[in-house]
């Protein structure tokens, strides 16, 4: 990959902290993580309700910034980037899977996936690639439905169809199998690590599931904010 | 444009995208059906006065009418025609009487009609195509009944005429303008050799002008500066001719109508607008998620909505103009009346109402967008991210301040409807908010279904008072517009009941008064009192001379320059109200003076008022002010003196009756046994009058039904931006264990309570702002119909259970772990 540095670091934190305050008291979810991810290692950071993992996924993915600390991320270092250029660094080479899902209620499967490319201008055979990215998920059939008429297992695969069909070099997923029941969990976790070795990238992934994160190359565990290992 | 036409297709899927949408075309479905209407019955009715006036505007002079005028009327491309008028006697075989001439030069009236009858059919009415020919003369029903039509010979000055014909109805002969002497009217070309206009003669010329209102009043602004101190500019304006009141009301009532519907329509459409926004919310952060910038989402958007916004606002057109024609087809059958075509301003306004409408409710909240962060999506939390935003609310509050002021055309109403409106939802707010905490801390758990209502009520206390809030002021629009409706028709049917007196009889002289009293009763006729009429001019104020000259207001001269008609009256005439002071009691001496008269005068109640009476000098304090509604075809007075006051002052005396049948019969009647009583025939006015009050009430009721539209908008705005909330808290319930029946009756009692609780204060509002309205805008007085209240509380309360159950209902069959997977 072009944007990884001789290292083949994709991902570098280096003494990130997050505080926030509320009324006169501060809250510190984050104190000085440090960590760094290479380029198609697969990664899990684990932990308890609250210790602050969506918190580092988020800061890790440039979607908030820290109080202090810094981030590389594809070799940019985010600190010098305000939102709007942190938004145009993640297009086209960031994909995202949520606990819950956030397809959009009004576009059918196959528009939710095609919504992707269109946001990053890859604007030629749109529905092609759409559509075999649904066929990578096994749901090429549904691509009509709106994500009401299906169940969650199928609207996560989706979400996957909708990561990856832009070929991403660092896949962000926070408790991508939350929401979803012991079969469908296995199913969906199969699609990711599959789908994730197929194009190369990088998967970052969120989880206190702890047969998921024993599939991943490395393993970050975090304890009231804090990094331990 | 393709790519723009797929968003706008995906964004058509969405409910709140299309309760946006159908809420922008009811707001330009109602701004084009009113505003075209109302143009077009306003034109109509200026159309009428005209017609009334018998011209569009005409200059007056005590002296001919210059030559430049004429010429300068030439190059502004007016019709002219000219007419000269004046008392003389009219000599006939069978003694002299005195008449009111008029001489006319051809295009005489140059708008309205000249009704005629035949000499040789009299049953034939019709309307003139021409004036009198040279030596013939027309002459008004009372002269024809005692003149030879069409053989006797008449003469006038030196000259000799046949009467030919019978005037039946002539402009400028309204009920205003009651004349004491008959006419006779005669061709311009005699005039001269008749020998009666000398220097001295007292005359009115007129230039009578008719064309492009445009025209006439570019006319009328070159003209003016230039007349002579003889001579006046006068335009036939509604405002001052006697159908204003009513047709003031009806234009008046169209306004506050579409005014309040829009009001609610962008009410409904910032509703709409914040439900969508709460799913768009979520849609932008995944956007921002997979890197797009914020500027080209804001812009995305910004196209859609504005452009979404010239399709819909045409639709609205088309079904405006629709709704309107039909209006007007039922107006033009129900009255005979042809309404002006159609002017295309309305559209542009509805076009740039729309485009800002859409601009007030999406603007604001576009622009929080810079607050939506993209980590919300990580967490569930969206939907709250957008929250109430004051910037929001601001945009709409003031786009329909400006709509209001725009659509009014008059910046008191306008005022009064924004600030009534405001207060009302503010007032409601407050209230509610405090009921609410109250009823909370009142109620004892007990295990009923009002005590969860309230308990649900009370927990969302900032949602219910929301929703109470719409609520209130939409049943106080309804309500506003219901009750001034009801009193305007009251007010139609007060102003020309069924048994309104059809015939004046004017210039009865003293001895002559019981002898027409008897007749009268005679005919079981109803009749009016008599009043006296005395010719009389102020002259005086605390002591001091009132010099016309020194008077800035150009009525204000006419005034005190113009003899006017005084009467002395014992009781306080129908359809006058006492404004200040009191009238007269017993054997007090004083005025009482009409309240227009008095501010333009500056009388003052205590003050000293000087009347010169055909050189008779009479003073008098001023005891009380009055108010008159002038569309009541009876007689009305400026000044009214003390029974007695104006004792040894030359008078005659008028009054009305009603005659039911044979009309013509009566007045010939009358004519013959009284030489030099005029009987003046209104039967023909007064139909008119009816047709006109027939519809302006189609029109009004046309109008209710789109504010009513409106108002269910809001309620189906404020339900569907409800949903999610109710969705979690149905599953909820459901998950706890409560049965569907138990939910649905906490449903339906939470919402008749919200209802009932916007219906009593909405409606109280509303109440109170009619009685406002009624006094400040429409000018009559007001009934408060408090029985109204109860009925719009039961019924809002009936109303929004029965809406907001039905938005629920799908929600209620729905299993709670389907509601769980939508969460
Ligand atoms: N904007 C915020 N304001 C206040 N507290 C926050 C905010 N964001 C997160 N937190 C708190 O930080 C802690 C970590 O949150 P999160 O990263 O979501 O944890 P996890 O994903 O591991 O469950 C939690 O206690 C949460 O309440
Ligand atoms: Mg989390």
């Amino acid at each position: 990959m072009g944007n990884s540095n001789a290292a083949g670091l994709v991902l570098q934190a280096s003494n990130v902290s997050k505080r926030v305050n509320l009324g006169d008291q501060t809250i510190h979810i984050l104190t000085d993580v440090s960590l760094s991810i290479e380029a198609q290692q697969s990664v899990a950071i684990v932990g308890s309700s609250g210790s602050g993992k969506t918190t580092l996924l988020g800061l890790l993915a440039g979607l908030d910034s820290p109080s202090s600390g810094a981030i590389d991320l594809l070799g940019s270092s985010l600190e010098s980037l305000d939102e709007d250029e942190r938004a145009a660094l993640r297009n086209g080479k960031v994909g995202f899977v949520f606990q819950s899902f956030h397809l959009l209620p009004n576009l059918t499967a196959l528009e939710n996936v095609q919504l992707a490319l269109e946001v990053v201008h890859r604007s030629e055979n749109i529905t092609e690639r759409a559509l075999s990215a649904l066929d990578k998920v096994g749901l090429s059939e549904r691509g009509n439905h709106l994500p009401s008429q299906l169940s969650g297992g199928e609207q996560q695969r989706v979400a996957l169809a909708r990561a990856i069909v832009i070929g991403p070099s660092l896949l962000f997923a926070d408790e991508p199998t939350g929401n979803l029941d012991h079969g469908t969990r296995d199913q969906v976790c199969d699609l990711l690590f599959s789908l994730c070795n197929e194009i190369g990238c990088t998967l970052v992934l969120v989880t206190h599931d702890s047969d998921l994160a024993s599939r991943c190359d490395r393993i970050f565990r975090l304890d009231g904010g804090r990094l331990v290992s | 444009m393709k790519l723009f036409f797929r968003d706008f297709l995906r964004q058509l899927r969405l409910t709140e995208f299309r309760l946006l949408g159908v809420a922008l075309i009811l707001v330009s479905v109602a701004i084009t059906s009113v505003s075209m209407f109302s143009d077009r019955v306003e034109q109509g009715m200026q159309a009428r006065t005209s017609a009334i006036f018998g011209a569009d505007a005409l200059v007056e002079s005590t002296r001919p009418v210059r030559d430049e005028i004429i010429e300068l009327a030439a190059q502004f491309d007016l019709q002219v025609a000219q007419s000269v008028s004046f008392v003389s006697m009219l000599g006939s075989p069978e003694g002299s009487q005195l008449v009111g001439v008029r001489a006319v030069t051809d295009g005489y009236p140059l708008r309205g009609e000249l009704l005629l009858r035949d000499s040789g059919n009299p049953d034939s009415n019709e309307i003139a195509t021409d004036i009198p020919k040279p030596r013939r003369v027309w002459v008004a029903s009372q002269l024809a009944v005692s003149l030879d039509l069409g053989k006797s010979e008449s003469t006038l000055g030196k000259l000799s005429f046949v009467p030919d014909r019978e005037i039946m109805l002539e402009p400028e002969g309204g009920a205003g303008m009651l004349r004491l002497a008959p006419r006779v009217m005669m061709n311009m070309s005699d005039l001269a050799s008749t020998g009666l206009i000398t220097p001295a003669s007292r005359a009115r010329f007129r230039l009578m002008l008719a064309g492009d209102s445009d025209q006439i009043a570019a006319f009328g602004n070159s003209v003016e500066p230039t007349l002579k101190s003889y001579e006046s500019w006068i335009i036939a304006d509604i405002r001052q001719s006697d159908v204003r009141g009513t047709i003031g009301r009806v234009v008046s009532y169209l306004r506050l109508a579409v005014l309040l519907s829009v009001v609610l329509a962008v009410v409904a459409m910032a509703l709409a607008a914040q439900g969508l926004w709460r799913r768009q919310s979520n849609e932008v952060a995944l956007l921002r998620c997979l890197g797009k910038s914020h500027a080209s989402i804001v812009t995305n958007y910004l196209w859609i909505y504005l452009v979404s916004a010239i399709p819909v606002a045409l639709i609205g057109i088309i079904f405006g103009y629709v709704a309107q024609n039909m209006a007007v087809n039922v107006v033009t059958q129900a009255s005979g009346i042809e309404l002006p075509g159609i002017s295309l301003t309305p559209l542009l306004l509805v076009f740039a109402v729309s485009i800002l409408a859409m601009l007030a409710v999406t603007l604001p909240l576009l622009l929080s967008l810079k607050g939506v962060s993209s980590i919300e999506v990580l967490r569930s939390r969206q939907g709250d991210v957008v929250g109430r935003n004051r910037v929001a609310v601001l945009g709409v509050v003031s786009l329909i301040v400006c709509v209001a002021f725009i659509l009014a055309r008059d910046a008191e109403l306008a005022g009064i409807v924004v600030v009534g409106l405001s207060i009302a939802g503010l007032l409601l707010w407050s209230v509610l908010k405090l009921l609410i905490y109250a009823a909370g801390k009142i109620i004892k758990p007990r295990s009923s279904s009002i005590y969860y209502a309230l308990k649900a009520i009370s927990a969302n206390s900032s949602r219910s008072a929301w929703l109470a809030c719409a609520f209130g002021t939409t049943v106080f629009a309804l309500v506003l517009l219901g009750v001034v409706c009801a009193d305007l028709f009251a007010a139609w049917e007060r102003s020309v009941p069924q048994d309104a007196p059809n015939v004046f009889l004017i210039n009865i002289q003293e001895p002559d008064v019981e002898e027409i009293q008897k007749k009268i009763s005679q005919l079981g006729a109803q009749t009016t009192p008599m009043f006296p009429i005395i010719r009389g001019r102020i002259i005086s104020l605390n002591g001091q001379g009132i010099n016309a000259d020194e008077l800035e207001d150009k009525s204000a001269q006419h005034r005190v320059n113009h003899e006017f008609n005084l009467t002395e009256l014992a009781d306080l005439p129908v359809a006058n109200t006492i404004t200040a002071g009191r009238w007269f009691s017993a054997d007090e001496s004083g005025w009482s003076v009409e309240e227009d008269t008095a501010k333009l005068l500056g009388i003052e109640i205590g003050d000293l008022l000087g009347v010169d009476i055909g050189g008779l000098k009479l003073e008098a304090n001023v005891t009380s002010l009055r108010a008159v509604r002038w569309d009541t075809m009876r007689p009305n007075f400026f000044v009214i003196g003390s029974p007695g006051l104006l004792e040894g002052a030359p008078r005659h005396y008028i009054t009305s009756v009603q005659v039911n049948k044979n009309i013509n019969l009566f007045i010939n009647d009358i004519s013959r046994s009284f030489s030099n009583v005029s009987a003046i025939n209104l039967d023909m006015l007064l139909q008119r009058f009816r047709s006109l009050a027939n519809q302006a009430s189609g029109a009004v009721g046309a109008v209710f039904v789109f504010t009513l539209g409106a108002a269910l908008l809001v309620l189906v705005g404020v339900l569907q931006g409800q949903r999610s909330v109710r969705l979690r808290e149905i599953a909820l319930y459901k998950t706890l264990g409560a049965r569907k029946r138990r939910i649905r009756r906490n449903v339906l009692c939470e919402f008749a309570l919200l209802g009932g609780l916007s219906g009593a204060l909405g409606g109280g509002l509303a109440i109170l702002s009619g009685w406002i309205l009624a006094d400040r805008i429409f000018g009559f007085i007001y009934h408060p119909p408090w029985h109204w209240l109860v009925l719009t509380i039961i019924g809002t309360a009936t109303l929004v259970a029965l809406c907001g159950y039905a938005s629920l209902r799908k929600l209620l069959d729905v299993l709670p772990i389907r509601l769980l997977a939508r969460l």
